[in-house]
């Protein structure tokens, strides 16, 4: 990273190779499909570049880059002006479907077969879409990108408690998206910070 | 809480990511709980499921246009485009501060993928335009002069009198008739200063050069001059000018290697804008310099661009 900041252009093109995947893993998931996940990853790139020298070394450049990229996911978003229906009850009670299936109930802790299998039910980028731009970025940062909670509020510049209730309540919206429960665009509203 | 009451929602969801330690002697004795965290479970394993990475040439090209913007850093607005880039991603507030996302968007900026398909689209059917009025306003020089020898005439080869109405016909976006040099192998170009230092003299219309036509320099290319191909652009004069705005016609071909990868050296005279000659290449280019872009054979992306004058 310093070598980069100091303006060695190889080692900015390593240190963009090293990061270029979980940045992309991260825009395709945020914005739902491979063509706009490349256009946001390489403004990320773009960004990064540009950014670099502002980089004060407070936090890891992995948590910073994650940072800039997804502010290029919110910008292709907003670009694009998606704005799917919404889907999520507003507070969810609890999570018990009152049916069955892989995930529910009676399967006991799901693992990565169960996650296989209810992925297969409803298309994952389907269910992801049916949330606001920050519970999908919360919840993508969190479950796929792996950060803690302090690090995804520095990200996306909120306190830790409303990150901990955009992953909450974009899980619980997802819930029944892909355990097959529910149907995108019939029924109630996406989650939203509470004011 | 106790071991009777159910936790909050977040709560339940916090401790699957180990950030709510209090639950877990509650949800060891509650069916329940234990129900609804499996759930959770479930929706945090299908979204951590792994993503196919883009093709390599993807990485390769996105790469390729993020290193471009080091030149463009230093063109002295880094300050202005940068800095919004790197604040936090809220997307209310802060909108005029570190944090904000639209202050990077002043300056120009390499045009991700797609976008850059669609303009590459619109630039060729506006070359296509203008080849052909270009061929129209030629052909009436041509007839008003009697068929006199003229400027647009002396880039014709023998037999090739039609080449104004062949012109006509061209589709792509070509350089206007002109005398171009063809530089032929110039072997490593890593360097923009150095290759304009060693191209000065070479091209027509640049300092040192002796006539209209570039002397071989005996050096390790073979200058050539040779008359434009009318209406063909050279290899990747269409993506040069797209890359640079307001370039004239070309006037310099050649190629070499960049740390390995095979490159494109095209010159192009100063473009007319709307006051004048103005140049095509980097931001503080002399006015009327001959702007030098090397581009990627494989690809034709924009390496780096230079001018001499």
């Amino acid at each position: 990273v310093e070598a980069a900041r100091a303006g060695d252009r190889d080692a900015l093109d390593i240190l963009l190779r090293r990061h270029f995947d979980r940045l992309y893993a991260l825009c395709r998931r945020v914005t739902g499909n491979d063509a706009d996940g490349q256009d946001a990853c390489q403004e990320a790139l773009i960004a990064i570049v540009r950014g670099l020298g502002g980089f004060d070394g407070r936090s890891a450049f992995a948590t910073w880059a994650y940072r800039v990229a997804t502010n290029a996911c919110l910008d292709e978003l907003r670009r694009r002006r998606r704005r799917p229906e919404p889907v999520a009850p507003e507070e969810p009670a609890s999570l018990s479907p009152g049916t069955t299936g892989p995930a529910g109930p009676a399967a006991g802790p799901a693992g990565p077969d169960a996650a296989d299998s209810v992925a297969t039910r409803v298309d994952l980028d389907v269910a992801l879409a049916t949330l606001a731009p920050e519970f999908r970025a919360a919840v993508v940062l969190r479950d796929l990108c792996g950060l803690s909670y302090d690090d995804i509020a520095d990200v996306v510049g909120v306190p830790a408690g409303t990150v901990r209730s955009r992953i909450s309540r974009g899980r619980a919206a997802l819930a029944p998206l892909l355990a097959g429960d529910g149907n995108p665009g019939t029924a109630g509203r996406r989650p939203r910070d509470r004011t | 809480m106790t071991t009777s009451e159910h936790p909050a929602p977040e709560d339940l969801s916090a401790s699957l990511d180990g950030e709510a330690p209090a639950v877990a002697a509650h949800v060891e004795g509650c069916a329940r709980c234990r129900a609804d965290l499996a759930r959770l479970r479930a929706v945090s394993a299908a979204v951590a499921q792994p993503v196919a990475p883009p093709p390599q040439s993807v990485v390769d090209r996105a790469v390729a246009r993020a290193l471009e913007a080091t030149g463009e850093v230093g063109d002295g607005d880094q300050a202005s485009r940068s800095g919004g880039r790197s604040g936090p991603a809220s997307r209310s507030g802060g909108r005029s501060g570190p944090a904000s996302r639209s202050g990077g968007r002043s300056g120009p900026a390499p045009v991700p993928l797609r976008r850059r398909s669609r303009a590459f689209v619109v630039g060729v059917a506006s070359g296509s335009v203008a080849a052909v009025l270009l061929a129209v306003l030629a052909a009436f020089a041509v007839v008003g002069r009697g068929g006199d020898q003229t400027a647009v005439d002396t880039a014709l080869a023998p037999g090739r009198e039609s080449a104004v109405q062949d012109r006509a016909a061209a589709g792509a976006a070509a350089s206007p008739p002109g005398t171009v040099t063809a530089g032929g192998d110039l072997g490593e170009v890593g360097d923009p200063a150095a290759l304009a230092g060693r191209l000065g003299g070479r091209i027509p219309g640049t300092a040192g050069a002796s006539t209209a036509l570039a002397a071989p320099p005996g050096g390790e290319a073979e200058d050539a001059a040779r008359p434009s191909t009318a209406g063909t652009p050279a290899p990747c004069e269409p993506q040069a000018r797209l890359a640079r705005q307001g370039l004239g016609p070309l006037v310099y071909s050649g190629n070499g290697t960049r740390q390995g990868r095979p490159v494109v050296v095209l010159g192009f005279g100063p473009g007319q804008g709307p006051s004048g000659p103005v140049s095509g290449g980097p931001a503080g280019s002399e006015p009327g310099a001959v702007s030098l872009l090397v581009l990627a054979q494989d690809g034709c992306e924009l390496v780096y661009a230079t001018s001499v004058s």
